[in-house]
């Protein structure tokens, strides 16, 4: 494994967790290609082979429009998350691409100060790297339980 | 759980999709009680509870798969894939010692088997020996809707599981109740998935126990909301990627959105082009597990497919129509604790439980209410 390859995506794994945890949502998109694909799933769906899952995106676009509406529309109580991430590994180069995969938890704290773990699962990441930028041009994060605590409003 | 979901009621148990060859299984639930539903060798799909004759442990432990038959892993007793049993592990006991009395019949201790039906691919199962037959519970205003939608053979595309912080009643509550919907969900009201100001109506089973609430996609562009300041009239929200809600008319009437729910446990949604199940799973006084299977057709073509797949944001624990509906039966549960004496207001539409146009009414959640005292004899 090339050590520069692994740092890289964890270091852009890192900015992209603290921005969720930090509610700097906006910028969240911003992780991504123009073009870069999302999805929320189960473990349960891969296994199955079943495409669909809880957010589908497959441009940044519809990433801010996740944003819009979760600042602007959806209800839900105010809540935040703080992400634990493991170390990544570097399965692939696939066409100039890195593909990797990366273990998270997930708690979520709520405003009455009830905390608990929301989500335990893995990125699999595809990440583009052109010098400095790391951007990713995939998503995919698998959550290992299809239970989902009342509802997941903030992305993973 | 005894007089409601073990009483004269059918549950929905699974899509005949989820058992898509001879010898598969899925592991399923009456109310809290947990099932197991099969299709043997021959393709006849049978239900039986998930309990070993013998000390009572669970005889499947996986959420679906393949097998030609069932065996506890506790003692190894084995069961055929209609829930009878069919080996006891040293029955006769080893080298003539130990094994248990010829009269012994465990047999008769087998798990309880549910009566099956199933309707336009959708297994019912009850264990009430009195619940009429599946259409006839169903109603004859309630079943063309289920055959309008489960009409080609489906295609799953996927599932998870929301858990409520809520009874179960409350779920199904707010599912009946079509009066909420362009209030709470602004993704609705804003762009005009779902407004009470859109041709529609509520259609309720004699007794009240089913319902369908529906809508015409088309809208004449009223300012009702944007008038009364609704919040969830927000026409300054705007999405720059439309394909989200971008839909075809794929059965042909018009109709853009229909909830349907069968007492006490299953709805059956389509709203635009996203199809799902809906299986309620009671967990305890104050936890529900939503159970939701996401479907198309076997023969979707691949627009219709990703149509299908962009518009898998409008539902579930993440969507941007359903994420509130955790949240509300949440606060229904933990607002009312303290108030176990006091009342709810369900007027909306006056006191009756019939089919009606307007959908500014709460006539669906009466007729739910109904069937539950009835049931409970309250």
């Amino acid at each position: 494994m090339n050590p520069e390859h692994q740092f890289r995506v964890q270091e852009l794994n890192a900015r992209y967790t603290e921005a969720i945890d930090e509610d700097r949502l906006e910028s969240w998109p911003d992780f991504f290609r123009d073009n870069g694909k999302y999805l929320i799933t189960t473990a349960e769906n891969v296994a199955q082979g079943l495409p669909l899952g809880m957010m589908y995106a497959t441009s940044k676009a519809m990433l801010r429009d996740r944003i819009k509406a979760l600042r602007g529309a959806n209800i839900y109580e105010p809540q935040r998350y703080r992400h634990v991430l493991g170390v990544p590994v570097v399965v692939a180069e696939d066409g100039g691409l890195l593909r990797a995969r990366t273990s998270f938890m997930v708690a979520r704290i709520m405003h009455t100060g009830e905390t608990m773990l929301f989500a335990t699962g893995a990125y699999e990441d595809m990440v583009e790297i052109a010098g400095e930028v790391a951007l990713f041009a995939e998503k995919k994060v698998i959550i290992d339980s299809r239970q989902v605590d009342t509802l997941l409003a903030i992305p993973l | 759980m005894e007089r409601i979901f073990r009483g004269d009621t059918w549950s929905f148990l699974c899509l005949e999709a989820e058992l898509p060859r001879p010898n598969t299984f899925r592991a399923s639930r009456l109310g809290d009680m947990p099932v197991v539903v099969t299709r043997d060798a021959d393709g006849e799909i049978h239900a039986f509870e998930n309990r070993c004759a013998h000390r009572g442990a669970l005889l499947c432990l996986k959420e679906r798969g393949e097998a030609k038959e069932i065996a506890c892993v506790y003692h190894n007793w084995t069961y055929d894939l209609c829930g009878n049993l069919t080996g006891v592990a040293f029955r006769r006991g080893l080298g003539g010692k130990g094994g248990m009395p010829p009269d012994s019949h465990p047999e008769a201790h087998a798990p309880r088997r549910l009566r099956i039906e199933t309707f336009a691919g959708l297994v019912f199962g009850t264990l009430g020996k009195k619940a009429a037959p599946l259409e006839e519970y169903l109603g004859p205003n309630i079943a063309p809707s289920i055959r309008r939608v489960m009409k080609k053979p489906v295609r799953l595309l996927g599932g998870y599981s929301q858990m409520l912080p809520s009874n179960w009643k409350l779920y199904m509550e707010n599912t009946k109740d079509s009066y909420h919907a362009s209030l709470l969900h602004m993704f609705f009201t804003t762009f005009r998935l779902n407004r009470l100001s859109q041709k529609g109506g509520l259609v309720i089973s004699d007794g009240g126990a089913n319902h369908i609430s529906y809508s015409m996609s088309a809208d004449a562009g009223g300012k009702e909301y944007e008038q009364a300041k609704m919040r969830s009239a927000n026409e300054a929200f705007a999405l720059e990627v439309p394909e989200v809600i971008k839909s075809v008319d794929e059965f042909g009437d018009g109709i853009g959105l229909q909830i349907l729910s069968v007492f006490p446990g299953f709805i059956l949604q389509q709203i635009r082009n996203s199809l799902a199940v809906r299986r309620i799973v009671p967990v305890g006084v104050d936890r529900t597990e939503l159970v939701w299977t996401m479907f198309g057709f076997e023969d979707d073509t691949p627009e219709l497919h990703d149509m299908r797949m962009m518009q898998s944001n409008l539902v579930g624990p993440a969507g941007f129509i359903s994420m509130e509906d955790g949240a509300a039966t949440g606060f229904v549960q933990r607002g009312s604790r303290g108030a176990g004496g006091e009342q709810s207001v369900v007027e909306m539409g006056g006191q009756g439980i019939g089919s009606e146009e307007s959908r500014v009414s709460e006539a669906a959640v009466r007729g739910f209410w109904n069937t539950y005292r009835q049931l409970m004899a309250i």
